[in-house]
């Protein structure tokens, strides 16, 4: 069963592990963790039960009973995933926010990233057959940006080659509607060629795709998306596959605000365009060299994104963003003997945005990349097998980057499993760190200057008699290098049967420093008094923790459980705290020193999160399923100004959402029709925290069907 | 980690550290919270009037929205513990000026005085002496003794939260008109001395602002001591 998913892609890597003394179906009744299999970890498929680093496995079958539509509601409901908001909703992994979170969508990068957040409410989940998370840094196979962990959306790993189609219907409270049609088709009788196609709809009320906004009287969103997929093998030995998939949406939103006693009306309008487009050719010999897989891959993106504000007198503002991203990459993997197994590959990447922040000239900046890298996936002995991987980088813009990684693992016994890992993990500077020129003229003038052009725009003001004095960060400035991490991974599963109830337990270890992190820091002071601010690799941060998590499967329910805990901080806080530099304000409303007690370290953290899901299965397909997921208080802002995170600042309160879904399938035994109903509530107990959590959605009610005419 | 990226435009946030002109008609109007310095006893001064919000321009940000002031100081003597009138402000009778988050001295661009000021990092009792080798600034409009903006010398302001707030640990050193030494801590920066919560609407926070908790001791004769 287990070896089934593989026969058609992957020679080895999970047929080699294989011989490990794992759990199997001998030790375990359902065990349908034997059955998870994930890309992300080694650019191969191989088995979570077998790879040496925390992994998750989100099926087909888990998206759909959760019967979300948005990446970001069913990453939520993930262990140790916790939603960040701010410039749009991202996730946090391992107490890394969304900038150190890659995004793939069948293992390449989504982009168009807004201050280093991509918005995961944008993504639909349509054709999402599968999401692979992968936690710690994976940049020795990725790149930059991958130091919390890789979320890898997998729409085309089906081998089902049958035709077949569905279409969904789908509406809710909040008027929303979720319309979706889908279909395979082989084309040709003789040939093995295959199309995969589907288009998509979705709209909704009241959906603040901007946080903070101030009076979102109505924000309808409205998506639309398809995908098309094209396989071809013309030979037995050469597959070739097409892909293109494509999003946009729009989002409006009336503002009202009342200055005067005038009640003033504006209409914002936000755009998003997005299009990928993916060329494979893989190429796997049967004869000659059958131990070698190789894959050529071409791949580009697009990204869009306007914005507008207006009112009765005319436009107030607007903005506009694109990205374009070009890739070229060969993978070869090749099996060297029934205990290596070696991934070589080799790219480059063009990466270009123009922006109307930088400069206002909407110029295209570019910073083109090329890379190789290796790993190496080697069994020890029967026991124990590791994984070493590096990648190199070579930035036009930054100098390069080495991204070493090193996993092992070992089986105490055919139930009891040990992981070790320590890896780098890196991230280059955005564009917005490298070319940004903003000016604020709603607070007070301040400016934000890219750290390429800070310099040059501070000595032309300067030689214009604008600026009053350089600040000692002045000195500091120079050309960003990218953001490390170092990082270590330690854990235990543990595999155990109790009747005919089959469970697992992972718990494990994670601690992240990350090194030269880019923060801003005011560089100029300007004659009007404003400041100039830029960026520096200035900052060290860490964040630790233990991630536990129970599943439990039997013919009827399955559970699952998940607690992370997380302490994080910045290590120069501390030194500053025990130098006793700090100050904090008391009760008495005088300054006092601030206590190590008192320190909270990074902040948008919680210290806890916890998440449980219940799923009964009744017959024939029917479930009722209950998830909660609960994250502790965090902090926001620093607001007695002292430079850290402390017990005194402003605090969000902890909260839980909870989510209800039941569903099950409808036939006609004449006619053969079948009909898949679901039907649920998200936010069941309706929280709503309009100033920290802007974007999450009120109670929804809604009700879906799905037609799938039998093949 | 402060976040500097520039908000989208949406929101109705407006500035803030916007500084109108006019006229000081408003007076302090909790003289009796006043306690009379004895000694060398810290003096609390609480609800100090500092060109309070009369208004907000038409419009929506940039170009409008913005709330303002009548645009005049409010001059304080710390030797008098009063309220000097602005028909006094080209004289040696007071030693600080109040106008929203800008303090001045008695010095320079600002006054006649022998004023100056310097921002000292450290608790307030613990500011024993003014350091023989201290450099006392003096206003240099629009260089401040005390330097204006946020993080700078005294408050921050956040723009999520439309709130200003002072910094824990920053001790205003003060040089009087007359040349003697005070200290001066601000405590807060809101009617009644508390700061509103961060869900209030903007109105309660334009409303409530720009009203000066402080506490100093002024050292009457002449040293640096307190």
């Amino acid at each position: 069963m287990f070896l089934l998913g593989c026969l058609a892609g992957c020679p080895n890597g999970v047929s080699m592990a294989q011989s490990l003394p794992k759990p199997s179906p001998d030790t375990l009744v359902h065990a349908p963790w034997l059955r998870e299999v994930l890309v992300a970890g080694t650019r191969n498929r191989k088995s979570t039960v077998s790879l040496p680093l925390p992994a998750a496995v989100i099926s087909e079958e888990q998206i759909k009973r959760s019967a979300t539509l948005r990446l970001s509601d069913l990453l939520q409901d993930q262990s140790g995933l916790i939603l960040q908001q701010g410039f749009g909703t991202g996730i946090q992994i391992q107490g890394l926010g969304p900038e150190y979170n890659l995004i793939l969508l069948d293992g390449e990068p989504l982009i168009g990233r807004s201050a280093g957040t991509l918005e995961l409410q944008r993504l639909g989940l349509n054709q999402v057959k599968r999401v692979e998370i992968v936690k710690g840094p994976s940049s020795a196979l990725y790149g930059s940006e991958a130091l919390g962990g890789v979320v890898n959306l997998v729409t085309d790993d089906s081998e089902n080659h049958q035709n077949q189609g569905s279409a969904s219907l789908r509406v809710g409270t909040l008027n929303s509607l979720d319309l979706g049609i889908q279909a395979q088709q082989r084309i040709s009788k003789n040939q093995p060629a295959f199309w995969d196609g589907g288009v998509h709809y979705f709209q909704t009320d009241q959906y603040s795709l901007r946080p903070f906004t101030q009076s979102p009287l109505l924000s309808p969103l409205k998506r639309f998306s398809q995908q098309q997929k094209f396989r071809w093998s013309p030979h037995q030995d050469h597959h070739l596959l097409m892909q293109w998939r494509s999003n946009h949406d729009q989002s409006e939103s009336l503002l009202s605000a009342v200055t005067n006693g005038q009640r003033v009306e504006s209409l914002g309008n936000e755009q998003n365009g997005e299009h990928n487009v993916r060329l494979d050719w893989v190429h796997q010999p049967s004869h000659n060299f059958k131990n070698y897989k190789g894959r050529l891959r071409l791949y580009g993106s697009q990204f869009d994104k306007k914005q507008s504000l207006e009112n009765a007198d005319g436009p107030l503002y607007s903005d506009g963003f694109e990205q374009r991203y070009l890739k070229a990459e060969w993978q070869g993997i090749w099996t060297s003997s029934s205990q290596s197994e070696w991934v070589y590959g080799m790219g480059t990447v063009r990466d270009a945005v123009r922006s109307e922040r930088y400069g206002g000239d909407m110029q295209e900046r570019t910073n083109p990349v090329w890379y190789v890298f290796q790993q190496w996936d080697h069994k020890l002995n029967e026991r124990a097998s590791m994984l070493a991987a590096v990648r190199f980088d070579r930035y036009q813009l930054f100098g390069s980057a080495w991204s070493p990684k090193l996993a092992v693992q070992w089986w105490q016994n055919p139930l009891v499993n040990w992981k070790l890992s320590i890896a780098r993990g890196f991230k280059t500077p955005d564009f917005r760190q490298l070319y940004l020129n903003f000016i604020n003229p709603a607070a007070g003038n301040y400016r934000v200057l890219g750290s390429l052009n800070a310099q040059q725009v501070i000595a032309s003001l300067d030689s214009a008699g604008l600026i009053a004095s350089r600040t000692n960060e002045f000195a500091l400035l120079q050309e960003l290098r990218p953001e490390y991490s170092t990082s270590i991974q330690w854990g235990r599963t543990r595999y155990g049967r109790s009747g005919i109830l089959d469970w697992r337990w992972e718990s494990h270890w994670f601690g992240h420093l990350l090194e030269n992190m880019i923060d801003s820091r005011p560089v100029a002071i300007q004659t009007d008094g404003s400041q100039i601010f830029s960026y520096l690799n200035i900052n060290r941060a860490y964040t630790t923790g233990v991630e536990n998590k129970l599943s439990l499967e039997h013919p009827r329910w399955s559970a699952n459980l998940g607690w992370q805990m997380l302490w994080t901080g910045r290590p120069e806080d501390w030194v500053r705290i025990r130098n006793k530099e700090v100050y904090t304000r008391g009760e008495d409303g005088f300054s006092r020193l601030m206590r190590a007690s008192d320190y909270r370290g990074l902040p948008f953290r919680s210290n806890q999160q916890v998440q449980v899901g219940l799923t009964r299965i009744v017959k024939r397909g029917s479930y009722l399923r209950w998830q909660t997921t609960y994250r502790s208080s965090w902090l926001t802002a620093d607001t007695d100004g002292n430079g850290l995170y402390n017990r005194q600042d402003l605090r969000a309160s902890g909260f839980a959402v909870h989510r209800l879904v039941g569903g099950g399938p409808i036939t006609w035994n004449k006619t053969g029709v079948v009909l898949q109903l679901q039907a649920g509530i998200d936010n069941l107990f309706n929280y709503r925290d309009a100033f920290f959590v802007p974007n999450l959605n009120p109670r929804t009610l809604f009700i879906q069907i799905e037609w799938r005419p039998a093949s | 980690m402060k976040n500097l990226n520039p908000k989208p435009g949406f929101s109705f946030r407006t500035l803030f550290l916007f500084v109108g002109f006019a006229s000081l008609t408003v007076a302090c109007d909790d003289d009796n919270n006043i306690i009379p310095p004895v000694g060398l006893q810290a003096v609390t001064v609480q609800n100090l009037i500092a060109d309070t919000i009369i208004g907000i321009t038409p419009g929506v940000p940039p170009a409008g929205g913005i709330p303002y002031g009548a645009g005049k100081f409010t001059f304080y003597s710390l030797e008098t513990n009063s309220i000097i009138p602005s028909t006094d402000s080209a004289s040696n009778r007071w030693d600080l000026g109040f106008r929203g988050t800008t303090i001045i001295t008695n010095s320079g661009s600002s006054g006649p005085g022998q004023g100056g000021a310097f921002v000292w990092t450290g608790l307030f009792a613990d500011l024993k002496s003014v350091p023989a080798d201290s450099t006392i600034r003096v206003d240099a409009a629009p260089n401040y003794a005390i330097p204006v903006g946020s993080g700078r010398a005294w408050y921050t302001y956040s723009q999520a939260e439309q709130l200003v707030r002072p910094i824990p640990g920053k001790i205003l050193v003060i040089r009087t008109a007359s040349g003697k030494f005070a200290k001066v801590e601000i405590l807060n920066y809101y009617k009644g001395g508390v700061t509103p919560a961060v869900t209030e609407p903007d109105s309660v926070k334009y409303k409530l602002q720009r009203h000066y908790t402080f506490r100093y001791i002024l050292q009457p004769n002449g040293s640096r001591d307190f």
